[in-house]
């Protein structure tokens, strides 16, 4: 059973989405236009962009240490692009007054949560590392 | 931060976004495959394994730094269209780390001839690598001229 890395890597990464938007929602730092919004979140972004893609298919089985920049460096880069398409063009989400790790400004949050992404296949890789072992 | 997005700035930005997915390709295909890796059998026919091993160990030390590169340039991008000074901050700070790694990538196929033209035009790998080290110099140099002068930089 999720023998398989990319599946692995899709549970661990829903898990992940889930938990960061329960938290963001009971702190209330940002709230989406829709519903649809906000699973597409978690499914898309979180589950197959940086889970599947990232995480299980350019991870793929090589060495954790060889391949950690790379997941972070794509990671990264699809989070910000994704972040700048929501602040300056879609806006499928809008951030509450409450600061983020000491951010007030909008784009300043949209811009530290885009290099934040790029710890969501991180964790996923070294999650389903782990999990494999057992 | 009232300016508008001028023409040069969306140019400058989508030339610093596809660098920046180029490098993200680049490295995947350094993962996955051996397109971008040099016919080494043609470098060092007497022990292609060693040359190898030297390139390897070396090509393999860039992607932490070209992370660097990459996520600092897209933070330029992301604040260049948000009209905010910070676009100057990292845009000079990426293309200062790209040139830097440039520079480096540069010496070193000059110090083992790489770059020797009868090697450069027969083999595509090497071809690859010389195209994407004069690219980026000249972005690094492009974008470092123009953030300078940007508006941007005496808000």
């Amino acid at each position: 059973m999720l023998s398989d890395a990319p599946l692995r890597c899709l549970v661990i990464s829903l898990a992940l989405g889930s938990l960061c938007e329960l938290v963001s929602s009971r702190l209330r730092l940002w709230r989406y236009a829709s519903q649809a919004t906000l699973l597409a979140n978690v499914v898309v972004m979180f589950g197959l962009v940086q889970g599947v893609l990232i995480a299980g298919l350019v991870g793929g089985t090589r060495p954790l240490a060889e391949i950690v920049p790379l997941l972070f460096m794509l990671g990264a880069v699809i989070g910000l692009i994704y972040e700048g398409l929501n602040e300056f063009v879609v806006h499928g989400w809008t951030w509450s007054d409450a600061p983020l790790l000491g951010l007030t400004r909008s784009s300043d949050k949209a811009a530290a949560v885009g290099v934040l992404w790029g710890l969501a296949p991180v964790t996923a890789a070294i999650l389903s590392r782990s999990l494999s072992l057992f | 931060m009232a300016q508008s997005t001028t023409r040069g700035d969306r140019l400058h930005g989508a030339l610093m976004l596809i660098g920046v997915l180029a490098m993200c390709a680049y490295w995947i295909a350094f993962f996955v495959s051996d397109v971008t890796k040099p016919n080494v059998a043609l470098i060092d026919p007497l022990d292609p394994a060693a040359f190898m091993r030297v390139y390897m160990g070396f090509e393999s030390a860039f992607p932490l730094a070209d992370g660097f590169v990459a996520v600092t340039s897209a933070l330029a991008i992301f604040y260049l269209a948000a009209k905010d000074p910070k676009a100057v901050l990292f845009g000079l700070v990426g293309s200062g780390a790209l040139m830097f790694l440039a520079l480096i990538d540069i010496y070193f196929n000059v110090l083992n001839g790489l770059y020797r033209p009868s090697r450069l035009w027969a083999d595509s790998g090497l071809q690859m690598e010389m195209a994407i080290n004069i690219i980026c110099v000249a972005l690094s140099v492009a974008s470092v001229i123009r953030f300078w002068s940007h508006p941007l930089r005496r808000t």
